[in-house]
C-alpha cells in the first residue's frame, strides 16, 4: 500500500459531512468551554491546567483514535466486540468499588492528579457494538422473542450497572439503543406503550390515580368496542393490558413517593414548576434559561454573556453548555447547533440505511439513535422541556471521556462508511 | 421495515422544530428574561458623598465624618440563611437580627421597599466583624456590605445648635425624590438648615455582580454612572471655647445663654441646658440614648435658646426707654415719682422697690417698675384711642425682633409672644381695653413671651444704637455662598441720639451705685447690662440678663435666662458676665464666682 491510498484510505471515502459537522461541534464546544470556564479569571484557551487546554487536549487524542479507526480493517469491529463489551462491563463493577464521587455521581476512576476517566461513556461503546453484532448474526430472528430478550439483555445489564452509580442520566441514554430497535422488528406497540407508561407516571403526580383509572377503563372499553369488537381473542390481551396499566397507575405515586430518591424527586417537580426550588434544583434550570432569554435574536457577543460571565448557570462548561451558546450568539446560535444536529441525524439515518452489511446498518441506526437521546435530554433540559438529569451534549460539553466515547462511537461508523463505499466501486 | 426509517426523520425533526419554537419563544419573543437578568447581574449601588464639615469660627471641627459599614440584603435574592453563622460573624446578637429582619419584613409589607430594593439589615458594622462577614459572604447570597461615612462630633458640645441627621421617613422619600430609603437627612439645627449643602450630591454606578455577588466591572463601561459629589464645609459663627465654656455655667441648670458678635449679627455661643452629647443621635448610640432622652422630665432635647420662652421682665423697660423717647413721651430728665410704686386705682398699684425718684438713666439703673407703666401709659394716651397708641407701641417693639423669630438660620427658632392689638380685641373686646389694662408689657410681663436668643438681639441693638443684623449661625461655606438675607440689616428706627442714656443707665446698672447688676462687673471691662426676672405662676421666677461689652465698640451682646433661677441678678448677670470676660480677655479673674456658678445645682440632675 503506497502512501496516497493510504491517505486516501483515511480521509478519501470518509463522508465528509458528517466529519464536518463533527469538526464544527467540537470547535464550538472548545470556544464555549472557554467562555463558560469556571474559573474567576478567564484562563488561556491553551492552558492545559484549566478546562479549555484540558478539552483541547482531548480532541487531539480523540483526533488521534479517529485517524487509527480509519486505518483500522473493518472486520476488527465486530471481531473485538465480545472483548469490548466484557471489558467495559468489568470496569462498570471496577467503579462500584474504586470509584470516586463527583458532583454526586460515583462513576469516575481517577488516575492520577489529573485524569478522571468515566467507564460509562465507553460501554456505550462497547454496548452498541455488542448490539451491532448480535443483530446482524445470521441466526437473529426478530420474530423470536427470545432474540429480543437478549437484546434487552445485552442494553441493560451496563444501564443497570451505571444506574448503580447513582448517574440517572447516563442509565435514561440507554433507552436511546432501543429507540433504534423498532427499525429492525421491534413492535411498535411497545413504543406506544413506553410513552403511555411514562405519561401516566407523570399524569399520576397531578391527577388523583383513581380518575385516571377510571379514564383508562373507559377508553379502553371504547376501543375494544369500536377496533376489535370482531375479533374474540383480542379481549383478554385488552383487559389484561387495561389492568396491568391500572395497577401501574395506581402504584406510580407510591413509586415516586418511596422508590425514588428525594433528588430524582424535585428534578421531576421542577420540571413543571421551576419557581419550586428556585435556589436549589430549579436554579439551574432557571438561570439556564434566563441566560437563553437574555441573549436574544443574535446574542450579547462572544465572551460577552453576563450570565455566562458571571458564573450564574452552574454546570454551564459541562451539562448547560447550550445556555452558553445561547446567550452569546442568541437564537441565531442555537438553531444554527440546532440544525447542524438535525444534519447530523439525518445524515447518519441515510448513511445507516444505505450499508450494505448489516452490522454497520445496526450501528449507524444506534449511533443516530444514541446522539439523538443525548441531544434530547441535554437541550431539552436547558431548554426546560426535559428533567435535569444531567448528560452531555455530545462533542460541546467539557469533558474528555465523553468525547472520547462519542469519537468512537461516531468514527466507527464513519470507517463502516467507508468501507461500504469502497465495495461498492 | 424498510419505510421505518421515515420514523426516524420525523422523530428527529419533530424534536428539532418543537426545540426552535421553544427557543423563538424564548429568546426572540418572551422580554421578560432579559429584565430579569439584568436584575440579576445588574446591581444599582449608590455612592453617599461625604457630608460636609462643620467647623466653628476658628476653623476647630464640630461636626465630622468616620466610616462605617452598613450590613445590606436584598430580599429578593437572600435564600435560608444561618443566622447563627450571621450573628457569630458579625457580633450581632440572635435578637438584634431578629428585631432587624422584622423590620425589613415590614418595609416589605408596607410597600416601602420593594424586594429587589438593597436593604440595611445592620448598620454601622465594627471594622473587625466587617472583616471577618467579607470572608464568608459567599455563604450569604444576597447579602453585601456598603460603606458609608457616619456623622462624629468631636466634641460633645453645641448639640442644639448642631441638631442631627435621621434616616429619612416615608414622608420625606414621598415628597423629595432625592431620599431614598436609608438615605440620612438633616432634621435639627445647622444640620437641618444647611442640608442641601451638607449632604453633597448623590452619586449612582451600575455594576455587574457575580453569583457570590463580587463586583466584576461597570455596566455599559460606566456610561451611566454619575459621580458623587462631596458636601461642602460650613463655617459657622460659634466660638467653641466660649460655647464649651457657656455649657460649663450652665450645667445643673435649665436655661439658655445666646452670645451675639452686634457688628455682624454672628452667634457667638448658643447654649440650652440640660444638653446632650450629639453623638447620642449617632447610629447605634441612638438606640442606647433616644428613649431616655425623650423621657426626661427636663426634656434635654428642647432646644431653650430660641423656645418660645417666658416674660422676659425688666429687661424689656430698655426697649420701652427707647419707644418712649421715639415717641416723645419722656426725656433724659422725665422724672417719675415712685414712692414704691404706679398707681393704677384706688385698689391696684404696680410695685416697685424703694429708691430715690428717677430720672430716665437712673430708672434704668434701678429698674423702677413705676417708671415704666408710666411711660407705656404716656404712650396709649398719646394717641385719640388706646388701641391706636397700643398699635404704635407694637409696631416699634415688633422692630425690636419681639414677636418674630428674627429670620435667622435656627430652624427650631420660635417668636415668641407680642401680642397684637387683636389679641386684646379678642379678649376684652373692641374698645373696652386700654393702656392700663395691659400695662404689665411696660415692665416685661403679662402674656409677652421672648427667648434667649431674642434677649440677646435686644443688647444688640443697643449696642449697635438702633439696628441689628439678622442673627446667623452660619459664617461661610466653602466652594459655595450663603443667602444674602442672613447679614441682613434691620433697622428698628429709633434714633442713636435716644441710645445714649439706655447706655448710661445700663452702665450705672453694673457699675453704679444702686445698680442692679454690679455682681457682673469686671474692673477691668465696661459693661453695660440689665436684669430681669420673669414672673413664673408655676414655681420660682427666672433669672434673665442682657449685656454687652465694651461699653466703646461693642465686640459681644449677651442674652441669658436660667429658669427657677430667681432674681436677675443672681445667676443670669454673673453668667453673663462671666461670658463676656471669658470672650474678651481669655481669662477669669473671679475663681470664686466661677465655681459658684458652675457647680450651682438648681435642677434635678439626669437620673
Amino acid at each position: 500500500m503506497n502512501q496516497r491510498m493510504q491517505r486516501e484510505r483515511i480521509t478519501g471515502k470518509a463522508d465528509g459531512l458528517l466529519v464536518i459537522i463533527y469538526v464544527v461541534l467540537c470547535l464550538l464546544g472548545w470556544l464555549h468551554v472557554w467562555s463558560a470556564a469556571e474559573s474567576q479569571v478567564r484562563p488561556s484557551p491553551f492552558d492545559p491546567g484549566y478546562e479549555p487546554g484540558k478539552q483541547l487536549i482531548w480532541m487531539g487524542i480523540c483526533t488521534g483514535v479517529a485517524l487509527v479507526l480509519m486505518l483500522l480493517d473493518t472486520k476488527v469491529f465486530p471481531a473485538f466486540r465480545s472483548f469490548a463489551y466484557a471489558a467495559s462491563l468489568g470496569l462498570l463493577v471496577l467503579v462500584l468499588i474504586i470509584g470516586q464521587e463527583v458532583g454526586g455521581n460515583k462513576s469516575w476512576i481517577v488516575l492520577g492528579s489529573s485524569i478522571k476517566i468515566q467507564p460509562s461513556e465507553f460501554a456505550k461503546y462497547a454496548t452498541a457494538l455488542m448490539l451491532a453484532g448480535f443483530m446482524s448474526t445470521q441466526q437473529f430472528n426478530p420474530r423470536i422473542n427470545k432474540h429480543w430478550f437478549f437484546v434487552f439483555g445485552i442494553i441493560l445489564i451496563p444501564a443497570m450497572l451505571v444506574l448503580l452509580e447513582k448517574d440517572t442520566g447516563s442509565t435514561l441514554v440507554y433507552a436511546g439503543f432501543i429507540l433504534a430497535l423498532f427499525r429492525f422488528g421491534l413492535n411498535r406497540a411497545l413504543l406506544f406503550l413506553g410513552l403511555l407508561v411514562a405519561a401516566l407516571f407523570l399524569a399520576s403526580l397531578f391527577i388523583t390515580p383513581w380518575y385516571l383509572v377510571l379514564g383508562l377503563v373507559t377508553v379502553a372499553a371504547l376501543v375494544w368496542f369500536f377496533v376489535f369488537r370482531k375479533n374474540k381473542r383480542s379481549l383478554w390481551p385488552i383487559l389484561l393490558l387495561t389492568l396491568a396499566l391500572s395497577a401501574f397507575t395506581l402504584a406510580g405515586r407510591w413509586v415516586f413517593d418511596h422508590v425514588l430518591l428525594p433528588h430524582q424527586q424535585t428534578r421531576i417537580k421542577v420540571l413543571f414548576n421551576p419557581d419550586l426550588d428556585p435556589r436549589g434544583s430549579g436554579w439551574n434550570v432557571n438561570n439556564s434559561k434566563m441566560a437563553l432569554g437574555s441573549g436574544g435574536l443574535a446574542g450579547k457577543g462572544f465572551l460577552k454573556g453576563s450570565l455566562t460571565q458571571l458564573k450564574f448557570v452552574p454546570k454551564q462548561h459541562t451539562d448547560f453548555i447550550f445556555s452558553a451558546i445561547g446567550e452569546q450568539w442568541g437564537f441565531l446560535g442555537t438553531s444554527f447547533v440546532i440544525l447542524l444536529y438535525l444534519g447530523l441525524l439525518y445524515r447518519l439515518v441515510w448513511k445507516a440505511e444505505a450499508q450494505r452489511s448489516e452490522f454497520a446498518k445496526v450501528f449507524g441506526y444506534l449511533v443516530a439513535c444514541i446522539l439523538f437521546f443525548h441531544f434530547f435530554m441535554n437541550v431539552g433540559t436547558t431548554i426546560g422541556l426535559a428533567p435535569a438529569v444531567g448528560v452531555p451534549l455530545p462533542f460541546v460539553s467539557y469533558g474528555g471521556s465523553s468525547l472520547l466515547g462519542f469519537t468512537l462511537l461516531l468514527f466507527t461508523f464513519i470507517k463502516l462508511d467507508a468501507h461500504n463505499k469502497e465495495v461498492l466501486r | 421495515m424498510e419505510s421505518r426509517r421515515y420514523m426516524y426523520f420525523i422523530m428527529f425533526g419533530l424534536v428539532a422544530f418543537i426545540f426552535l419554537i421553544r427557543l423563538f419563544f424564548l429568546q426572540v419573543i418572551d422580554d421578560s428574561y432579559k429584565a430579569a437578568a439584568e436584575g440579576y447581574t445588574i446591581r444599582r449601588l449608590v455612592d453617599h458623598p461625604v457630608r460636609g464639615n462643620i467647623l466653628d469660627r476658628n476653623g476647630e471641627v464640630l461636626a465630622t465624618n468616620e466610616f462605617a459599614y452598613d450590613l445590606m440584603l436584598i430580599p429578593a435574592e437572600t435564600g435560608e440563611v444561618d443566622t447563627l453563622l450571621l450573628s457569630s460573624l458579625t457580633g450581632v446578637s440572635m435578637e438584634d437580627f431578629r428585631i432587624a429582619y422584622a423590620k425589613v419584613e415590614s418595609n416589605l409589607e408596607s410597600g416601602q421597599n420593594h424586594s429587589k430594593q438593597p436593604q440595611a439589615l445592620v448598620r454601622e458594622l465594627t471594622l473587625k466583624s466587617m472583616a471577618a462577614f467579607k470572608e464568608k459572604m459567599y455563604l450569604f447570597p444576597g447579602y453585601f456590605l456598603s460603606k458609608r461615612s457616619v456623622r462624629r462630633y468631636p466634641n460633645p458640645t453645641a448639640a442644639h445648635a448642631l441638631g442631627y441627621i435621621r434616616e429619612a421617613d416615608k414622608k420625606v422619600i414621598e415628597n423629595n425624590p432625592y431620599y431614598q430609603a436609608g438615605d440620612y437627612i438633616g432634621v435639627a439645627g445647622i444640620e437641618k438648615s444647611y442640608e442641601e449643602l451638607l449632604r453633597g450630591q448623590k452619586g449612582v454606578r451600575k455594576v455587574y455582580v457575580d453569583v457570590r455577588n463580587n463586583e466584576k466591572g461597570p455596566f455599559m463601561q460606566g456610561a451611566l454612572d454619575t459621580a458623587s459629589v462631596a458636601g461642602h464645609d460650613l463655617t459657622t459663627t460659634l466660638d467653641l471655647s466660649l460655647q464649651m465654656f457657656g455649657e460649663e455655667l450652665m450645667q445643673g441648670k435649665k436655661g439658655a445663654i445666646v452670645a451675639i458678635e452686634p457688628a455682624t449679627g454672628e452667634i457667638l455661643a448658643l447654649v440650652s441646658a440640660p444638653n446632650y452629647d450629639p453623638n447620642w443621635m449617632v447610629g447605634r448610640n441612638l438606640r442606647m440614648h433616644y428613649g431616655d432622652l425623650m423621657t426626661d422630665k427636663n426634656l434635654p432635647m428642647l432646644n431653650r435658646a430660641v423656645m418660645d420662652g417666658y416674660p422676659p421682665g425688666s429687661i424689656f423697660k430698655v426697649m420701652n426707654a427707647l419707644v418712649g423717647q421715639q415717641e416723645g413721651v419722656i426725656h433724659r430728665n422725665t422724672v417719675v415719682p415712685c414712692r414704691g410704686g404706679f398707681r393704677l386705682s384706688a385698689a391696684h398699684t404696680v410695685g416697685c422697690h424703694g429708691h430715690p425718684d428717677a430720672n430716665l438713666p437712673f430708672s434704668i439703673t434701678t429698674s423702677c417698675n413705676a417708671y415704666y407703666c408710666h411711660v407705656f401709659n404716656e404712650i396709649t394716651k398719646k394717641y385719640p384711642t388706646a388701641r391706636e397708641g397700643y398699635s404704635a407701641w407694637y409696631q416699634r417693639a415688633r422692630k425690636f425682633g419681639f414677636g418674630t423669630n428674627l429670620d435667622s438660620d435656627l430652624p427650631e427658632a420660635k417668636g415668641g409672644l407680642l401680642p397684637p392689638p387683636e389679641y386684646y380685641d379678642n379678649r376684652y373686646g373692641k374698645g373696652r381695653w386700654r393702656g392700663l389694662t395691659v400695662i404689665s408689657l411696660a415692665i416685661g410681663q403679662g402674656e409677652l413671651k421672648a427667648n434667649a436668643l431674642q434677649i440677646a438681639n435686644l443688647a444688640v441693638i443697643v449696642a449697635n444704637r438702633g439696628y441689628y443684623i439678622t442673627p446667623h449661625i452660619g459664617k461661610s461655606v466653602k466652594g459655595s455662598s450663603l443667602s444674602q438675607q442672613l447679614f441682613k440689616r434691620h433697622e428698628t428706627g429709633i434714633d442713636t441720639a435716644h441710645f445714649k442714656v439706655v447706655y448710661e443707665g445700663m452702665y450705672g446698672a453694673v457699675h453704679g451705685a444702686g445698680g442692679t447688676a454690679r455682681i457682673a462687673r469686671v474692673d477691668s471691662l465696661t459693661i453695660c447690662g440689665k436684669t430681669g426676672t420673669a414672673q413664673n405662676p408655676h414655681g420660682k421666677d427666672h433669672s434673665v440678663f442682657m449685656a454687652f461689652a465694651p461699653m466703646d465698640n461693642p465686640k459681644i451682646a449677651v442674652g441669658v435666662l436660667v429658669e427657677n433661677g430667681g432674681y436677675g441678678a443672681t445667676w443670669a448677670a454673673p453668667i453673663a458676665s462671666l461670658m463676656i470676660e471669658k470672650y474678651l480677655t481669655d481669662t477669669i479673674s473671679r475663681a470664686w464666682l466661677h465655681d459658684r456658678i458652675r457647680n450651682g445645682v438648681l435642677i434635678d440632675t439626669l437620673q
